[in-house]
């Protein structure tokens, strides 16, 4: 009887103790799903490390124009008025918003020069001309429609004579951006080469952007025994396809690159490989060449810290980049996890925010997104909306001091730099900003104190240098001439000895002559 | 005392004398396991202070950031399992050397090192990354001349021909790889039943909670 009821106590205890083990669980759960809110940053180790919070939901837009709401919608454009162009794709029109967000009108038909009636099928990309015109990638419709507002066609590029493609390939736009001298360059769908490039009557020029592929000689040996179709299958192991494209106001070319093996993506983090030979990002310019800056710890690649095993292992996948002002920043927008990442012009992460989940400020499938002014708005497909993100104190700060760096104002960024490695003790990269600002103003102990507090070894080396030198300056006279104090003074010491023991000698010498 | 201090002493002769010194070490009654001992431990000292004190430029996972525990266990692990491995190999291979000759030699031969890593000390604050192939130069230099000594130690303590020396040393790391190996296997071993054990009371309080 005693026995059991000693079970029966121990039994209770137990239960109690694994209830309250759940019950801490229970917390720790809920502490992670709010942590899936906060920005973070990589640190210099490749450590994800928080930041203060870096955008803050501000509202959604609903994508109708009061009758149908958007479906799928694949691509956004703002444009230089304030105006939002959106690909509204399973709608087969182009919906535009004015700047405070309030519908003003649909795109369906396209009425081209001879007044004949088309409607737009599928179109996932849409760009407007600096004067208002629309470029629309009709994808389904396998042509580029170039239109005002009202749908009247100013020019239709349908399928151009691309080189190398064969004829049954079905050419399918996705995305289409103009540059200054008006030459088209088009991504489209199934094509490996490059960007289309076409000139302003919509004839095909090259490709440009192509990655640079390096057949192995196995490869090379393997292709003289294969048939057509085999070449043709291999020949998608080595695609590269763009995603997306922005044209920046000098003319660059910024593409997106989806289609990268993860093993090589993850192998480009792990290196720390900032040749640009696997990148998701280009910035190209007119010669097609990648001219991206990558100086930071890291090359843009997304998150550099993935699970080794389990359901959370893929690298990320950039869909589309987004520029604020001219440049001096900008940010790339991830499927795999929903992130954003923003960089500086040099390359170096500034943070990481967004997601996915159910939240109202989460994204489900984003699929393009924009600055407007310092804000962010991001095109969620899943969601049919526009959410709209606009920045805290925190990333003012971090946008002035961009900015400054940006045009060459050290001095000011000096100040602001100290102010956000106060903010943020866990951002080494304001931390180099400040040091290099000390290392301007002379404060080279200081400098070299906060290199290596962002653990940057040749930046702290540059400081030491600098500091050693100053400091040789200052106590190499001394030493030198110390030393020199001290040979000079056994040579005069021994001369000394040497007069005097002759002086003596021939004193006493003399002595005895004067005896003699 | 005076003894000691003598072997000591005897110590910097062998290094530059080695085939006449691990000679007159297990022969002549010129070296002790306590001044083997002795020197370890001021490899060890050296190895603690160079990562402690050694300027950030060279040693930047130095600093506050250093685990003297680790390295200090590392050192004597290696050492330990490089005297096993090759005492293992060597009474197969009929080698002279005991045990505690293995010791012996082995941590004699660790005293360029030594010094080099306390001549590192300082140097290292005085340079800065521009003059790096400097500091690995007197680094290899050190490093070179420590395995220089281990092997003719090896050859004079086991009586080994330098082709039977040189095999007998890419065995003995190949020995050394396979007792880390099931050290790692036994590790791990251990690891996943407390892993399962964790899981079980996990799963069970979470059952019991629902």
């Amino acid at each position: 009887m005693s026995d059991f009821r000693r079970v029966k106590r121990v039994m209770a205890a137990l239960t109690v103790g694994l209830a309250a083990f759940a019950f801490s669980g229970v917390q720790v759960s809920a502490a992670s799903a709010a942590e899936n809110e906060r920005s973070y940053t990589y640190n210099q180790a490749g450590t994800p490390v928080y930041t203060p919070d870096t955008y803050n939901y501000k509202g959604a837009v609903d994508l109708t124009d009061g009758t149908l709401s958007a479906a799928s919608p694949q691509d956004l454009f703002v444009a230089q008025t304030g105006e939002l162009f959106i690909a509204d794709t399973d709608n087969n029109r182009i919906l535009i918003f004015d700047k405070d967000f309030q519908f003003e009108r649909a795109v369906l038909r396209i009425t081209d020069e001879n007044g004949q009636v088309s409607l737009l099928n599928k179109p996932e990309g849409i760009y407007v001309y600096p004067d208002g015109d629309l470029l629309i990638s009709d994808t389904q419709n396998n042509r580029l429609v170039r239109c005002d507002r009202e749908g009247n066609a100013k020019a239709i590029f349908g399928r151009p004579d691309l080189a190398g493609v064969s004829q049954d390939d079905a050419f399918l736009p996705i995305k289409a951006v103009c540059d200054s001298l008006g030459r088209i360059d088009v991504v489209a769908r199934n094509i490996h080469y490059g960007i289309v490039q076409l000139d302003a009557d919509g004839t095909f020029l090259s490709y440009i952007g192509a990655p640079k592929v390096q057949p192995d000689p196995f490869t090379l040996f393997w292709r003289q025994f294969s048939t057509k179709e085999q070449e043709k299958q291999m020949l998608q192991f080595i695609s590269t396809e763009y995603s997306n494209l922005y044209i920046d106001e000098k003319d660059f070319m910024w593409g997106t690159i989806k289609t990268l093996d993860n093993d090589a993506l993850l192998n480009a983090v792990a290196s720390r490989d900032k040749s640009g030979g696997v990148t998701p990002i280009k910035k190209l310019n007119s010669m097609g060449k990648d001219i991206l800056k990558r100086n930071g710890t890291f090359a843009p690649l997304g998150d550099l810290k993935v699970a080794s095993s389990g359901t959370d292992t893929a690298p990320s996948r950039i869909i589309d980049v987004a520029l604020r002002g001219d440049g001096a920043v900008y940010s790339l927008l991830d499927i795999t996890r929903g992130h954003i990442f923003t960089y500086d012009s040099n390359g170096n992460l500034l943070y990481i925010f967004g997601g996915y989940g159910l939240r109202k400020s989460n994204f489900q499938i984003p699929t393009a997104f924009s600055y407007i002014g310092d804000d962010l708005a991001v095109l969620d497909a899943g969601l049919g909306k526009i959410l709209l993100f606009t920045p805290t104190a925190y990333v003012k700060l971090l946008f002035q001091a961009v900015d400054l760096q940006y045009n060459g104002d050290f001095t000011e960024a000096n100040a602001l730099w100290s102010r956000i490695a106060a903010e943020n003790t866990n951002f080494d990269y304001a931390f180099v900003g400040l040091g290099k600002a000390e290392m301007n103003g002379g404060q080279y102990a200081e400098a070299m104190e906060s290199f290596k507090y962002a653990d940057s070894v040749s930046n702290y080396s540059n400081a030491f240098t600098l500091l050693r030198t100053q400091k040789m300056k200052v106590y190499f006279p001394i030493v030198f001439g110390v030393i020199l104090a001290g040979i000079a003074s056994v040579i005069l010491y021994s001369r000394v000895k040497r007069l005097v023991k002759r002086l003596r000698k021939r004193s006493a010498g003399g002595g005895i002559a004067d005896g003699s | 005392m005076k003894r000691l201090l003598g072997e000591i002493k005897y110590s910097f002769y062998l290094t530059v004398h080695p085939f006449k010194g691990f000679w007159e070490i297990k022969h002549e009654n010129q070296g002790s396991l306590k001044t083997a001992f002795i020197l370890l431990a001021f490899f060890i000292l050296t190895s603690v202070a160079n990562g402690y004190y050694g300027g950030y430029i060279f040693n930047s996972g130095g600093g506050v950031n250093f685990n003297a525990y680790k390295q200090v266990a590392m050192i004597l692990l290696i050492w330990f399992i490089w005297g096993v491995a090759n005492w293992c190999l060597t009474s197969l291979f009929d080698g002279e050397g005991t045990f505690s000759d293995i010791c012996k030699f082995t941590s004699y031969a660790l005293l360029p090192m030594s010094l080099v890593q306390m001549l590192m000390i300082p140097l290292s604050l005085a340079l800065s990354m521009k003059e790096a192939a400097f500091y690995t130069m007197v680094m290899n230099i050190g490093l070179v001349w420590t395995g220089a000594l281990i092997f003719i130690g090896l050859v004079v303590t086991h009586q080994y021909t330098v082709l039977k020396s040189i095999l007998i040393t890419a065995i003995t790391i190949f020995a050394m790889g396979i007792i880390i190996y099931i050290m790692l296997l036994y590790l791990n071993l251990l690891q996943q039943i407390a892993g399962f054990a964790i899981t079980f009371i996990k799963e069970m309080s979470l059952r019991v909670s629902s």
